[in-house]
């Protein structure tokens, strides 16, 4: 990423308050002091047990090839009572997905915000 | 591709992240509405904590047996067993469990958390599952069951007297048996499997014992001070204050396969106390 974008990671990791990470495995597999967003489509969403995964097809815009991310969100029955439905995200939507991202390097993140064909989608309180 | 060439948006993101401000990834959220302790009895606050001061016994819910009657749905408030943050807490291990923990919180640090029990989907087991996310207790007279929300995990407290589990091995919930003193609920928990209690793997052996007293705090709120026993693992006993919050009314328990879709979870094969834990967690000895 270019330098000039590194004061305003910094200040969503300021905004973020400490995440409460309480899942059922750790997550330690994503950074939590980096914030990205993608946009792209919707390849496949399962919405299941123990955590949602959301595949989402980027264009990397440097080179115009496909790159498919792996997305973790919360439990199915967090995003329900949130006001999730099975079928909120579906193949072939366009989504906009903010994520802390994998720390390997590797295109994939954990869920923390997603706007599905223009409309927010409110993730778990 | 690194992810660092992925069109970042520092604006959107800065504003997602400030109108997300706290992210659940999974479990359960927060409770939804102040919980019923008394002020600095933070349900959520870390390591050695004061006892809770008691409503008048008067105002408890009581059962058939005139005990105060612990039914309903709670949240587990207070982190230690669970999360991330319990690296802040010192924890009396002797040294060849605090290297075996040291492993695990490297291998997180690196990114790449090992697996354990609950990770892959098997058993939170004693005493995780008294640290986790949403769980109802079905309060009887003869047994207090405990059903946790994420594993579909049962815990079945007896509370008649009589001796239990004679016939089975150790398990991940041991065989855990209780009897009252006045309002206070004693429980001891035996016969467990050895495993990690939390989620940066603080591990144990088989021959922990657990022992927790359980009360009522008000009506919506039970105080579990839990006393951890295992002479292998740890230097003395280890107490820790775990809180419970009462959900509002109305709230259902969900279905929660977690082996539905675990693909971040690891392997059950790839959980192996002979090959994560000191040869003195199992008391058959070294593999």
């Amino acid at each position: 990423m270019k330098n000039d974008n590194h004061i305003w990671l910094l200040l969503a990791s300021l905004l973020c308050s400490v995440p409460v990470a309480q899942a059922h495995h750790s997550f330690a597999m994503f950074d939590f002091e980096k914030v990205a967003q993608i946009e792209g489509v919707v390849r496949e969403m399962r919405f299941a047990a123990p955590h949602v995964w959301l595949y989402v097809t980027v264009n990397d815009p440097a080179n115009g090839r496909a790159v498919e991310y792996g997305i973790e969100g919360a439990a199915p029955n967090t995003l329900l009572r949130a006001g999730w439905k099975r079928d909120s995200i579906r193949a072939g939507d366009r989504v906009k997905v903010t994520i802390h991202p994998l720390r390997t390097g590797e295109p994939g993140g954990s869920l923390m915000a997603i706007s599905v064909n223009g409309r927010e989608l409110g993730n778990a309180p | 591709m690194r992810i660092s060439a992925v069109n970042i948006f520092p604006w959107a993101a800065a504003l997602a992240v400030a109108l997300f401000p706290v992210f659940v990834p999974a479990g359960e959220a927060q409770p939804d509405k102040p919980l019923q302790f008394s002020a600095g009895d933070s349900l959520d606050d870390l390591g050695p904590r004061p006892a809770a001061k008691p409503a008048a016994a008067s105002s408890l819910p009581r059962g058939a047996d005139g005990k105060p009657d612990l039914t309903g749905i709670w949240f587990a408030g207070i982190r230690d067993f669970v999360t991330l943050d319990d690296r802040r807490i010192e924890i009396p291990l002797t040294p060849d469990y605090a290297a075996a923990r040291a492993r695990r919180v490297q291998a997180m640090d690196e990114g790449k958390p090992l697996p354990d029990y609950v990770s892959t989907c098997q058993a939170f087991g004693m005493p995780r599952i008294m640290s986790y996310g949403v769980m109802e207790f079905v309060h009887r007279p003869q047994q207090l069951w405990v059903i946790s929300e994420v594993m579909h995990e049962v815990r079945r407290i007896y509370l008649d007297g009589k001796p239990h589990g004679d016939w089975q091995e150790s398990t991940f919930g041991g065989i855990s048996t209780g009897r009252w003193e006045g309002d206070t609920l004693v429980v001891d928990t035996r016969k467990l499997r050895p495993g990690f209690m939390s989620m940066t793997g603080i591990p144990y052996s088989d021959h922990m014992v657990v022992n927790e007293r359980i009360r009522m705090v008000n009506r919506d709120a039970i105080e579990n001070e839990m006393t951890l026993t295992d002479p292998v693992a740890l230097t003395k006993p280890w107490k820790v204050v775990q809180r419970y919050g009462r959900k509002e009314a109305g709230y259902e328990i969900g279905e929660y396969i977690c082996n539905e879709y675990n693909v971040s979870g690891g392997s059950p094969a790839d959980v192996d106390p002979h090959k994560d834990l000191p040869a003195s967690a199992l008391s058959s000895g070294a593999p």
